[in-house]
């Protein structure tokens, strides 16, 4: 089956923590030199106070808060700079602390027929369950989770709604949840991932480096994780 | 009758926000005196106080949103404008797997033409890299100003379909290592010689 053509692919990351924003204004991102002067004055939207900052370039978006950090770019190109920009804010919250980092990636893909789309669902969600319970039921949205195999903790989160952007599409979002901690024994059950994923995750400033590292070390592999979700996705429709 | 694997009828769940429709807003901009500034900006602290690493905030906008008390643009209107322009959507599709990118270190700088070595960024590549030359001008504007012999930068490469056409598109985008000071390149120094010490070699570099 031919790779599908993607109508939309973008990719973000989400940091959550304690951070001051005044340590990310607009004025200290130009004067850390990750923006440009010509950059912030093209702008699509730029706004920055002691408690909130978000700048929209033509590349990439960034917002945070006291709580948070999300970076977001729009196409594949853009991937490894929105990377670059996250690790290079990250440098600058040295001292702070925090507690969980995500790396996502969203896309929104045709099938080639009607008929496609509705086997895409009905693979992922079967519908005899249903059956005479309800009449004509159709899938609005899945989501699953699953364990990672690498050293860091943490899990992978797979959702699959009908697209609401493009006609007859399927949306799928891969979403790269890391604890920021090491682990040398990846979880061996489910019950394991859904403890994992109610526990509350703890800040600390030592996770910073360990962020940066992922960002580094992981990009690319999670990127690649998420396309072969997607691919696996539109396959169903063709089976 | 063919039973409807999506629905699109029923309400849907509070949904992950990229995949939501909404008005496009992007041109509109931001009124920083905006009177609702502070109410916007409680609710998007609100919006953002959620435990997952999900988006939070759309790449392309969400239609379920609490309506902000506001008649001109706000920070609600611009944190969830869409960062994709709808009205392109569909134009052009890219094929997944389509995508290859090097990476490039400047080599000289010379009449408008740079050379470069790349790397390519894919994992089955090996370590073979290719010398290229590139006009300066195929850079964005504002790095071309600042171009210099070691700057680092991205090639990629993606197949695309135009309005039904298949071709090829390429990118050339400067990466920015941002400001490093003496104690940033101290303080990496001091976690290597800690990563040599715990591994057993003390004579680190």
């Amino acid at each position: 089956m031919p790779a599908p053509e993607l109508a939309i692919d973008t990719a973000s990351v989400v940091i959550r923590g304690a951070f001051d924003p005044a340590a990310f204004s607009i004025n200290e991102l130009e004067n850390q030199g990750l923006t440009s002067r010509e950059e912030i004055s093209g702008a699509l939207q730029k706004f920055s106070t002691s408690d909130f900052v978000l700048l929209e370039t033509q590349q990439l978006r960034f917002l945070g808060n006291r709580e948070v950090l999300q970076f977001n770019a729009q196409q594949p190109d853009q991937f490894s700079l929105l990377r670059d920009f996250a690790v290079n804010v990250l440098r600058l919250f040295k001292d702070d602390k925090i507690s969980v980092l995500g790396m996502n990636r969203e896309a929104h893909f045709v099938a080639k027929t009607q008929a496609e789309w509705h086997k895409i669902g009905d693979a992922l969600v079967p519908k005899d369950v249903w059956d005479g319970v309800m009449h004509h039921v159709g899938m609005a949205s899945m989501t699953v989770q699953g364990a990672r195999e690498d050293k860091y903790l943490g899990f992978r989160q797979v959702t699959v709604q009908p697209s609401a952007l493009v006609p007859q599409g399927v949306f799928v979002s891969h979403n790269d949840h890391y604890t920021l901690e090491m682990t040398d024994e990846p979880p061996t059950s489910r019950d394991q991932i859904q403890t994992l994923a109610k526990q509350p995750a703890l800040s600390n400033s030592d996770k910073i480096p360990v962020a940066i590292r992922v960002l580094n070390e992981e990009w690319e592999n999670s990127m690649a994780r998420a396309a072969s979700v997607i691919e696996r996705v539109a396959q169903q429709g063709s089976k | 009758m063919t039973t409807p694997a999506f629905s699109t009828a029923g309400p849907l769940m509070p949904a992950e926000p990229p995949n939501r429709r909404t008005s496009d807003t992007r041109q509109r901009g931001v009124d920083e005196q905006s009177a609702t500034e502070l109410a916007a900006r409680t609710w998007a602290d609100s919006v953002l106080a959620d435990s997952g690493t999900s988006p939070i905030l759309p790449a392309a906008g969400p239609s379920t949103l609490p309506v902000a008390e506001s008649v001109g643009p706000s920070l609600q209107d611009a944190l969830y404008s869409p960062t994709i322009d709808l009205r392109d959507i569909g134009r052009e599709t890219w094929l997944l797997g389509g995508v290859q990118s090097w990476e490039g270190q400047i080599l000289e700088i010379e009449d408008g033409i740079f050379t470069a070595e790349l790397t390519s960024r894919e994992a089955d590549s090996g370590s073979e890299r290719l010398r290229a030359e590139f006009r300066v001008d195929a850079l964005d504007t504002s790095d071309r100003a600042s171009l210099a012999v070691g700057d680092l930068f991205y090639v990629t490469s993606m197949r695309v379909r135009d309005r039904g056409v298949l071709r090829t598109k390429y990118s050339l985008q400067l990466r920015r290592a941002g400001k490093w000071t003496d104690s940033d390149i101290e303080a990496i120094r001091s976690r290597v010689r800690q990563r040599l010490e715990a591994l057993g070699d003390d004579s680190p570099q």
